[in-house]
């Protein structure tokens, strides 16, 4: 069952609407749109292949048990699919309280894993998370570590500050200044985006060896 | 105290877009978001930003068999209840072959229930044999006599006095539906009177079955064993099986 090239056209809302139907080939498409995304995001947040397939399936499942469920007008279908992705792989972490290795691979790593030939998202949507995907690579060890088990490991401040062994003053400072970066270079990306739909960032990968 | 809290939270806002804050701090921060527009505001470029991240790492594509698991696992999609829309064709098929592989089940578990029960009725008759046999063999006159046969033996447990026996024998061949064995007692003047009827086990090399007499058995002067047509017969018409003499 291959996605045919009639609804490779359509928009992710029209789609909803025929899976809300039970239509299986418009499901398939949105699955061969969007999969690449949610299992990185769950591969990231997981650390392996096996579980993070669990978490794929499961919240393309949802999609198509509750595509009703999913309004356009509150966001965009791939960040749903996102969302329940991170929630579900949220709740395996706690509930194997499974606890990341400092060392393990940050976003910038990945990169290195078998990429996705023909990514999703339109082009300068996908120009965008590139660059955020290097802006995040580009703080401080520090800030971007703390960014990373916040929202990929569901750890708070203080859950934070016990595991690195640091002050909970020093977490705070190092997330919310990695917060107003990442902020900053967005809006930035996003003006100069305005300007001038360019392709991708050349911003280089930093070494990454020292990690906090 | 607005001023001093705009300020603490503002510093709080990145935090409370990736879900870092503490239950109290987060408390704080969605009190006062509640009435802070430009705090709302503020925290608007935060949430973008936060969302952004969740499709920042780099596309991987899952296995090719996760697609395929995936297909096979769909359902029917659940339809809201009591839809006031026809539903279409496709998702009623579905349902229909739906509920045909429930009452494949069901029948399944029907049959499986009978033939429990068959069973069930089987190792009763069989139990209700071996106990008739023990406590026959347990009478001090219970007589044993070989039953002879062409490839098949048996043995046939007796009191005289009794109006039962058991036959135990071995190397019956299982009938079809349409036949059964039948027991005889042999008078001494050579008329013959039922004994009962029994299938072959196919289970077990051994059948054995409780016969019964109307009068008792040391009256009789032979036993025999015929194959009859299902149900029985008045008198054999069946090839013989099976005799002794008592």
């Amino acid at each position: 069952m291959r996605s045919n090239e009639y609804f490779s056209d359509l928009p992710d809302p029209a789609l909803v609407e025929r899976v809300a139907q039970g239509d299986r080939s418009a499901f398939l498409e949105l699955y061969d749109r969007h999969v690449s995304r949610v299992f990185a995001l769950a591969t990231r947040m997981l650390g392996d292949r096996a579980s993070a397939e669990e978490v794929t399936q499961d919240a393309f499942l949802k999609l198509w048990t509750r595509a009703r469920a999913f309004s356009p007008t509150r966001g965009a279908l791939l960040t749903w699919l996102l969302t329940i992705a991170r929630n579900n792989a949220l709740d395996r972490i706690r509930l194997e309280a499974r606890r990341p290795a400092l060392a393990e691979a940050s976003l910038s790593d990945l990169e290195d894993g078998r990429p996705d030939l023909q990514a999703p998202g339109s082009g300068s949507e996908e120009a965008r998370w590139r660059s955020l995907r290097f802006a995040l690579a580009e703080l401080p060890d520090g800030q971007r570590q703390v960014i990373e088990l916040a929202y990929y490991q569901g750890l708070t401040h203080s859950q934070m500050a016990e595991m690195l062994g640091l002050p909970l003053g020093t977490v705070k400072t190092r997330l919310r200044l990695g917060m107003e970066r990442l902020r900053d270079g967005w809006i930035e990306e996003g003006m100069a985006g305005k300007r001038s739909e360019r392709p991708g960032s050349d911003v280089k990968k930093r070494s990454r060896t020292g990690e906090a | 105290m607005r001023s001093e809290d705009r300020g603490h939270v503002r510093a709080l806002l990145g935090a409370y877009a990736v879900e870092a804050l503490d239950p109290d701090e987060r408390a704080t921060v969605e009190k006062h978001l509640a009435i802070c527009d430009s705090c709302r505001a503020a925290l608007g470029d935060y949430q973008v930003v936060a969302q952004a991240l969740l499709a920042a790492p780099a596309p991987v594509l899952p296995s090719p068999r996760a697609r395929a698991r995936l297909i096979a696992g769909l359902g029917p999609v659940r339809r809201p209840g009591r839809s006031r829309a026809r539903p279409s064709l496709l998702p009623r098929l579905g349902l229909a072959a739906g509920m045909a592989a429930l009452l494949v089940v069901n029948l399944a578990l029907v049959w499986e229930v009978r033939s429990l029960r068959s069973d069930q009725a089987r190792i009763l008759q069989d139990l209700q044999v071996d106990q008739t046999a023990i406590s026959l063999a347990s009478y001090p006159t219970a007589e044993v006599i070989l039953l002879d046969g062409e490839s098949v033996g048996g043995t046939f447990l007796y009191d005289p006095e009794r109006r039962f026996a058991v036959v135990h024998m071995w190397g019956l061949d299982p009938l079809g539906s349409d036949q059964e064995y039948q027991a005889w007692l042999v008078r001494a003047d050579g008329s013959r009177v039922s004994a009962g009827l029994f299938r072959a086990d196919p289970d077990s090399w051994f059948t054995s079955a409780v016969l019964t007499s109307p009068v008792p058995v040391g009256e009789f002067a032979g036993v025999g064993v015929t194959i009859e047509p299902s149900g029985g017969s008045p008198q054999p018409t069946g090839p013989r099986v099976l005799n002794a003499e008592l």
